[in-house]
């Protein structure tokens, strides 16, 4: 029975042995494949929006308000995105704001403070927050987080630019944390036994040590962070409540507790009422674009500021 | 390629039974769901699915020839019948009226206002408007919260187009909520919400006011009355259209759609029945 | 003992703490609570918040909850039909996207070379994970829906989900294979083994846990997206036959639009009106569920490697 076990086994072992050349093949392919699958994006996206793109106002789709794809009778469709723009900025700052501190905070806590079973079960119930989708996090802003918002602010509506800001925040801060837990652990031990030596309180090492030294891949972090907030469909399509005003005044806080519309709750909400192949199915395809490029833009960049331009793969 | 990616689906193979696909309309989605359970019990068989994203991606899901059915809020477009007619050649798309939707106008259940006129909603919904705050049309001192559906639906630009007139836009302070019944959840949230939706989303928890022609006419809730005899100003037919007439499973469900038995489920979902 | 505390007096007025480290401590004992906080205000209203969703879905959430399909699209009923076709979703996209993410993991880590080609793979790696997900939706539609003549389809939607997760297979593979002791692979080849033999006799059998982690992380990804799926293949309802077992098994065909436990809960939560409540909160706490219990799998596992690797 062993032999024969050890026969066949010899038998497989020889013809994968044998496929070597083909399996090479293979494995070279799907190492290129990532490429192949980034430009097949950029094209098809671009092969949709292809026929507007010579006639796309841009003036307008950038510094003008009004987005009526349908327009009344003997008006003509406008497709001003400032509005959206204004809400996919306002969502990733004021998210931003609540997220990095938490973010690095939280960071700082479980890479050089925590301990221990401590620090395990943190960083478990951080990877958990990570997994909570999109969709669940649209479901807490809508139906939980609502009626709180109400309660504590007397607000008459409870989706808005910090219901969706919040939801965010927490969507993006388990990357957030885990990018600098990694940055900070990537720096030497030998920095903090020096400092150690010098007498500095373990703070003092992160604030005057770490910090300078994982600066790049802190920075990084944030990035990235602001790449998921800016990417964000679902949620934000249901927690900022849709407004398509922008403030008069960017010093009042209240524009917190207005509501905001997202590029890419636009492009969610819409598409199905398009007409397909027509202008407006286009335009959001056109949105579609200004999104990619934004989002390949950040993260080459936040991969350059952590690797290097040359970049070091087998540490990345 | 297209032939052999579709041919691996169970329902829309003719031998075990036959499929139906459904998309369209978010405000008939609740219809055409009800439909589809109801008719369950009369031909197990038939496989009925239903998606209701937008009109828009009915109308396009028939261009392509991926649905049977589409259901819409609104007529089709000259440049949509001929896409359809491009894509199956020359066959014109057929229009099935399967019942009718008054456009309601929500508001919270609290709020004192019961009626408002068109001249008055055009103030408070379209471009240039001055109404903003309930105390002008004789409610408490507060900002309107207006909300409505996206700005490509069937039913905003039905609504514009009786509400505004000629050549009005809405306000952007008009909110595009993201379906007809995050508008009615809206209202019912929010004291100081305006919106509106198809009357199928009317529930018992949300305000509703009565519309007139009008400043100073009788104004009308939407119901099976106010709509079938035509004085509701905000009414409009829900549509089915298929691809040349229909034939087999499909003709049999719209049949049924047509008849008692799918009337009685029209008139549950609180949209309108057929003139019998 | 009184020798330890007489010890620590006398340090402590020999070496008595000067204003400076007094400052030192202080701002020690504040940061210190303040990262603490930090990482618990993220931890914490999460997990309320969570808690207070089961508790709202504790009177639906049952055998019959799970087993029953849904009437009326979602106002009662239960939740098998998008349960088993999300299943159906992640079983296909992680066909499509399980060889080609691990190859490629293979790829990046023992066969790249260390140059710009390489360097430009992994730029599209990352970009490829920071792609927003409506993007990969308009993807998904002018690809495959259109291009490729699928239709909105269960093949299509899995198409999509697959190349959104498939960054984080090879991310994880890459982890996995890099965790190998070099020194595994040059004994190897000592012995005179091919790079192939090598990768499958040692790397592989070495790594296997990592890419299994990895494996379950993209079937937890591509259970809760909503986005991606949404034009590309879900429905928001399918009536089923109740009572019959093949067609609860097997209800869906590569061809056929399909219901996702993701868009289920959409279209309870902000589409259909008159769902009781208990079936809103019911949906989000198995979504929830089943990606939890996926994710502490990939947990479990990954604690067990680490407790047995031995070098």
């Amino acid at each position: 029975m062993a032999t024969k076990k050890t026969s066949l086994r010899g038998l497989g072992a020889k013809f994968l042995d044998g496929a070597e050349p083909l399996i090479r093949a293979l494995i070279y392919a799907s190492g290129w494949s990532s490429i192949v699958f980034v430009a097949a994006i950029f094209f098809f996206i671009f092969r949709e929006a292809w026929p507007i793109l010579p006639r796309v106002n841009w003036g307008e789709f950038f510094f003008t308000n009004d987005w009526v794809p349908v327009p009344a009778e003997g008006n003509k469709a406008s497709y001003g995105a400032m509005s959206m723009m204004y809400g996919t900025i306002s969502v990733t700052i004021v998210s931003m704001v609540i997220a990095v501190p938490l973010g690095l905070g939280a960071a700082v806590y479980i890479s050089e403070f925590a301990t221990g079973k401590v620090k395990e079960s943190f960083k478990v119930l951080i990877e958990l927050l990570a997994a909570i989708p999109s969709i669940v996090w649209g479901f807490i802003g809508l139906v939980v987080l609502n009626p709180i918002i109400q309660d504590v602010f007397g607000v008459a509506v409870g989706v808005n630019l910090l219901n969706g800001s919040i939801v965010v925040a927490f969507m993006a801060v388990p990357m957030i944390v885990s990018i600098s837990e990694d940055a900070l652990r990537a720096v030497p031990d030998t920095y903090r036994e020096a400092a150690l030596a010098l007498g500095a309180s373990k703070w003092q090492i992160v604030y005057k040590v770490l910090f300078p030294a994982a600066k790049n891949g802190l920075l990084a972090a944030c990035m990235l962070g602001v790449g998921r907030a800016v990417g964000e469909t679902m949620a934000v399509l249901m927690a900022t409540g849709n407004g398509m005003v922008i403030p008069e005044n960017f010093a009042n806080p209240a524009i917190l507790l207005d509501k905001v519309r997202t590029l890419t709750a636009t492009i969610v909400s819409e598409l199905p009422d398009s007409v397909h192949g027509g202008d407006h199915y286009r335009m959001l395809f056109v949105i579609g674009i200004v999104l990619l490029v934004f989002s390949v833009v950040i993260n080459v960049t936040s991969d350059i500021i952590v690797k290097g331009v040359k970049g070091d793969q087998k540490n990345a | 390629m297209a032939l052999s990616f579709t041919s691996c689906g169970k329902k829309t193979t003719p031998t075990s039974g036959s499929a139906i696909q459904i998309n369209g309309s978010d405000t008939m989605l609740q219809v055409g769901i009800a439909w589809a359970d109801a008719y369950k019990a009369v031909n197990p068989d038939v496989t009925i699915t239903v998606n209701g994203e937008g009109s828009g991606t009915g109308i396009a899901a028939l261009i392509n020839g991926t649905i049977e059915i589409s259901q819409s809020s609104r007529a089709l477009k000259p440049e949509e019948i001929e896409s359809i007619k491009a894509s199956h050649g020359g066959v014109a798309p057929v229009e099935h009226i399967v019942g009718y939707d008054g456009i309601a106008v929500f508001v919270h259940k609290d709020n004192p206002v019961k009626s408002l006129s068109i001249p008055q909603l055009k103030e408070i919904f379209g471009e240039g408007g001055s109404i903003d705050n309930w105390n002008q049309v004789g409610g408490p001192d507060l900002k309107m919260e207006i909300v409505g559906r996206n700005n490509a639906s069937g039913t905003y630009v039905f609504f514009r187009n009786i509400v505004c007139g000629k050549g009005v836009e809405f306000k952007n302070a008009v909110s595009p909520m993201s379906g007809s019944t995050a508008v009615v959840e809206f209202c019912t949230t929010t004291p100081a919400a305006i919106g509106y939706s198809g009357m199928g989303y009317v529930n018992a928890n949300v305000g509703l006011v009565g519309v007139s022609k009008e400043d100073g006419g009788t104004a009308y809730e939407p119901n099976a009355e106010s709509v079938g005899s035509g004085t509701f100003p905000i009414a409009r037919p829900l549509y089915i259209f298929t691809v040349g007439e229909p034939t087999g499973a499909t003709k049999d469900y719209l049949d049924w759609i047509k008849g008692p038995s799918g009337q009685k489920v029209v008139e549950a979902e609180k949209f309108v029945a057929l003139p019998k | 003992m009184p020798e330890v505390a007489n010890t620590t007096q006398l340090a402590q007025s020999r070496f008595a703490a000067g204003p400076i480290e007094q400052r030192k401590v202080l701002v020690e004992g504040i940061a210190k609570k303040l990262m603490l906080v930090a990482a618990l205000c993220l931890i914490v209203p999460v997990l309320s918040i969570i808690t207070y969703i089961f508790f709202k879905a504790a009177p639906v959430l049952g055998l019959d909850f799970l087993w029953g399909v849904p009437e009326g699209g979602g106002t009662g009923g239960g939740i098998w039909p998008p349960l088993i076709g999300t299943f159906f979703l992640v079983l296909v996209s992680l066909c499509i996207c399980a060889p080609i993410g691990i190859m490629s993991g293979i790829y990046l880590n023992e066969y790249a070379p260390d140059n710009w080609f390489t360097r430009v793979i992994n730029m599209a790696v990352t970009s490829l994970a920071g792609v927003p997900s409506i993007v990969h939706a308009l993807f998904g539609v002018g690809a495959f829906v259109l291009t490729f003549g699928m239709g909105e389809s269960l093949l299509a939607a899995s198409c999509t989900i697959a190349v959104m997760t498939i960054p984080v297979l090879i991310t994880s593979t890459r982890e996995a294979l890099s965790a190998v002791p070099m020194a595994f692979r040059q004994a190897c080849w000592n012995m005179g083994a091919t790079k192939w033999q090598t990768i499958r006799t040692i790397v592989l059998p070495n790594s296997i846990s990592g890419i299994l982690t990895g494996v379950i992380l993209e079937v937890s990804r591509a259970a809760g997206e909503t986005a991606p799926i949404l034009f590309t293949g879900a429905a928001a309802s399918i009536p089923f036959m109740a009572d019959s077992l093949g067609d609860k098994l097997m209800p869906y065909y590569l061809g056929d639009k399909f219901m996702a436990l993701s868009y289920h809960l959409k279209v309870v939560a902000d589409k259909l009106n008159d769902v009781p409540e208990a079936m809103k909160y019911g949906t989000a706490a198995v979504l929830i569920g089943l990606i939890f219990i996926l994710n502490s799998f990939s947990i479990v596992l990954r604690m067990y490697l680490r407790s047995r690797k031995k070098w």
